[in-house]
């Protein structure tokens, strides 16, 4: 079975807008590969500006939901989200949970899914990939040039 | 992730059976019948979904401001 693929924000949000990427996320769904985070579809939503956008994201939603192409955190998620905050932190130094949330819990769907993750923020993926991976969980990051 | 239940009726589909069985294992049906429903439903819903996000970026309005 080919690798299911999750794209970011940093990837759709250009994608809708503007067609940016167009080839890499239309094949996705012509292969039907395309992975849907509910994190990325929160995003999604939050980029709505007419009725019509939103109608049309409620479709493709719920597409993808009745062909089993969405992933959602898990509880345990949050709890490894805030693990992984202050793993950095202890490292690193001090970081903001609420900056970094989102892209973690992108990251754990992407490896709960066993998914290709696709992202422009090639760099803040591949640290939560690197501390992920220091708790057995293995993300591949694909990254998208801007 | 349930999928949805639909109404099945019985067709005669001239098939070749090798790529049927190999159509049944890539995605992992108990039988072919289940095999080419769910080819048929995940074509049908990324179609679907990819026109519904070709609509958003026709209208061009979404992440504007």
């Amino acid at each position: 079975m080919p690798l299911l693929q999750l794209f970011d924000s940093s990837v759709l949000i250009p994608w809708l807008r503007t067609r940016h990427y167009d080839a890499l996320v239309t094949t996705a769904f012509a292969s039907r590969r395309f992975l849907l985070s509910t994190v990325v579809g929160m995003e999604l939503y939050a980029g709505t500006r007419s009725r019509g956008d939103k109608q049309d994201l409620d479709r493709m939603v719920r597409a993808l939901t009745e062909v089993g192409r969405v992933v959602s955190p898990e509880p345990e998620d949050f709890y490894t989200a805030g693990q992984m905050v202050a793993m950095y932190t202890r490292r690193y130094g001090q970081i903001v949970l609420r900056d970094h949330a989102q892209d973690i819990l992108i990251a754990l769907g992407a490896w709960r899914a066993r998914a290709e993750l696709f992202t422009v923020n090639q760099q803040d993926m591949e640290r939560w990939q690197g501390l992920l991976r220091r708790t057995g969980k293995r993300v591949t990051i694909r990254a998208v040039e801007a | 992730m349930a999928r949805h239940p639909h109404r099945v009726v019985k067709k005669t589909l001239r098939l070749d059976p090798d790529k049927l069985a190999q159509l049944q294992r890539l995605l992992q049906t108990t039988n072919a019948s289940e095999a080419v429903r769910q080819a048929i439903d995940d074509t049908l819903a990324y179609s679907e979904a990819l026109q519904a996000a070709q609509r958003i970026q026709r209208r061009g309005t979404f992440a504007r401001d």
